[in-house]
């Protein structure tokens, strides 16, 4: 059995995995508008931790790991064989106005590798917007193998203007807050932070008691590189191997959490792929609204929330949702809910057709 | 317009990287989409980009360009109607 | 099970190797080395020009696995799994991104390109498979990502055919070494003749 939990967040709204979970409890919203951050100098709404291309992603992974490990029993961590596994899309990516070797992922991957002496390996995955959820899935596998009995999972990206004018370049931003799944959606926000989460083989290795990581599945839409699949096939076969290899039914998830980032193409392709499954009725959410999309971070951030829900037994809003608006029908939270919360799926899908799901037992 | 046909299938063989299709290839009316050219949503993206760099036409809702976009005789018509 | 490397193909230098006999020696002359290849391997698939060079490369690379091992063109849809590994991942087409947006003008169609994967599901669609795939960053002459996701996939029953590759397109640095992992060769699969295979150059 693999477990999870020790989990961190760092965002706009705060450092730790329980400030993040209550201030999204009580409403409050990442995503800003920022003056002149468009290629152009438009004003765009963004979750940002300071000004815009200023996040250090190196100083935040390394933070945020140091966090995850404060949480665990120190002297069963001492005699864990342990693994540490980064997820990221672009990196500093910030760096490439410099040199092209300075915003290199293997460089990144050096400098994390360097503060961590103490890991018997490290491994990057750059899996555009399922790296996060992909980590996790190859982290479980890891342990599963034999080949760690911990393994440390940390993801990040910062918010630039490369990625800022790409999204322009689509036509992909939203006029205001990104509202996701709802009828009037306009597009994504874009957002900063690191999501770290401990697996390990060793329950007694976590201070507090974790949760278990089932296991997860990635597919891909084999359709476009960059419009998402008119029938959800990857995701639909994502979650349906999941499920079927986790041994859980659909009618057994408590509660489901999105990537719904707010774009019209994506947030309808999701739709599709959860009715094919059956999972319409399920309580579910994205967090784009509050949080905008964190990239590698997002997997990390969004599971750690899902963490966070099963042990506090309370499903979060969707920001931005009102109304419903995609062909299939899904059960979008407009407010928070309590609910004994004993299994959940995470999603997530992204840009070269790839997705992936976990799911989550209490 | 017939110089203008001409230069837009040059330009759009170009900006999209139809190698393998010749300007002859293209007839002022064929459907670019679907069963036409074959182009996708991204070309979609690209011919706007296209519009404003060498026409100086900006195109500011990308629904717009299903309009547009149909076949290289309408893009020429909107230059023709919006070009300074 | 019995894992083993069941084909395998180099492209780098100008030069093709598959199965390590060298092929289209020809071609070793032009200019456009992977367009040149691409038309010799007779592939009427246009999508290709519109591509950045690694996904060309990794294409390439996919296609030559195919004309030696024809198990990869029978298998289910769902079946075959990439791993793939990379220094500098997507970084020429970074680099040409920003580029653009320094000039306030970014085209989709290199941004698209800024991401890693995208070779992968490049390669997906051209071959309608829906598998699993992951992309790592490595060092060049480390195998073990690729060795041990590729053996976690085959053992947990999550892909019978792993397309394992390490891919460069940076620079000067064109690179591609891919290898078939499956139960159908005759070459077994070791930490020793994956080196073999994939870090030659």
């Amino acid at each position: 059995m693999v477990y999870a939990g020790a989990e961190h967040i760092i965002s706009p709204l705060g450092d730790s995995a329980e400030i993040n979970f209550q201030r999204l409890l009580e409403g409050e919203m990442a995503t800003q508008k920022h003056e002149g951050i468009g290629n152009k100098g438009e004003d765009l709404y963004a979750a940002v931790i300071g000004e815009v291309g200023a996040f250090d992603l190196v100083a935040g992974i390394e933070k945020s790991i140091k966090a995850s490990l404060a949480l665990l029993n120190q002297e069963v961590l001492a005699t864990s064989k342990k693994g540490l596994l980064l997820s990221t899309t672009k990196g500093e990516i910030e760096k490439l106005k410099e040199d092209a070797k300075g915003a290199s992922l293997l460089n990144f991957k050096q400098k994390i590798e360097e503060r961590f002496t103490d890991f018997d390996n490290c491994e990057l995955i750059s899996n555009a917007c399922i790296s996060g959820v992909l980590a996790l899935i190859r982290g479980h596998d890891l342990i599963v193998a034999g080949e760690y009995e911990t393994v440390v999972v940390s993801g990040a990206d910062m918010l630039s203007e490369f990625t800022l004018a790409g999204f322009q370049s689509f036509f992909a931003i939203a006029d205001d807050v990104c509202r996701p799944f709802d009828k009037n959606r306009t597009g994504i926000n874009l957002g900063e932070g690191v999501g770290t989460i401990v697996l390990s083989s060793n329950p007694n290795l976590f201070q507090q008691k974790p949760m278990k990581l089932l296991g997860g599945s990635a597919a891909n839409d084999a359709n476009h590189i960059s419009g998402p699949s008119r029938t959800g096939e990857g995701l639909y076969r994502s979650i349906h191997r999941t499920l079927k290899r986790a041994e859980v039914s659909a009618d057994e998830i408590d509660f489901l959490s999105a990537h719904g980032t707010g774009t019209n193409y994506n947030d309808e392709m999701e739709s599709i792929a959860f009715d094919r499954i059956g999972l319409n009725t399920v309580p579910m959410h994205s967090l784009k609204g509050a949080l905008g999309h964190t990239f590698g971070a997002a997997g990390l951030i969004e599971a750690a929330i899902c963490l966070q829900s099963m042990r506090n037994n309370v499903m979060l809003a969707s920001a931005g949702f009102l109304e419903e608006g995609t062909s299939c029908s899904i059960n979008v939270l407009q407010k928070n809910q309590n609910k004994e919360l004993k299994t959940v799926l995470k999603t997530a899908s992204g840009f070269g057709g790839c997705n992936a799901s976990i799911v989550f037992r209490k | 317009m017939e110089e203008l046909l001409e230069k837009l299938k040059g330009e759009i063989i170009e900006q999209l990287n139809l190698e393998d299709v010749k300007a002859e290839d293209i007839g002022n009316d064929d459907p670019l989409f679907g069963d036409g050219l074959g182009l996708d949503s991204i070309d979609a993206l690209e011919l706007i980009v296209l519009l404003d760099q060498n026409y100086g036409i900006a195109i500011a809702n990308p629904e717009e360009g299903r309009e547009i976009f149909q076949s290289v005789q309408s893009i020429a018509d909107y230059i023709e109607a919006n070009r300074n | 099970m019995n894992l083993t490397i069941s084909t395998y193909c180099t492209i780098y230098n100008k030069k093709v190797f598959l199965n390590g006999e060298q092929l289209h020696e020809d071609l070793a002359g032009e200019e456009d080395f992977l367009k040149a290849l691409y038309k010799k391997l007779e592939i009427d698939y246009s999508k290709f020009y519109k591509m950045d060079g690694i996904s060309r490369l990794g294409l390439l690379g996919v296609e030559l696995l195919k004309t030696a091992n024809h198990g990869l063109l029978n298998c289910e849809d769902d079946e075959v799994a990439m791993v793939f590994q990379s220094e500098n991942g997507c970084l020429e087409s970074d680099v040409n991104h920003q580029l653009e947006v320094n000039k306030k003008s970014p085209s989709p169609a290199v941004f698209v390109y800024t991401l890693s994967n995208i070779v992968i599901g490049e390669i997906s669609i051209r071959n309608k498979w829906y598998g699993e795939s992951i992309f790592f960053i490595d060092n060049f002459d480390s195998n073990k990502n690729l060795l041990s996701y590729s053996k976690s996939l085959l053992l947990s029953g999550k892909a019978k055919k792993i397309i394992a590759a390490k891919i460069e397109h940076f620079d000067e640095n064109v690179f591609l070494s891919c290898a078939l992992i499956d139960e159908e060769g005759s070459m077994p699969l070791t930490d020793e003749n994956l080196k073999k295979v994939l870090n030659t150059k």
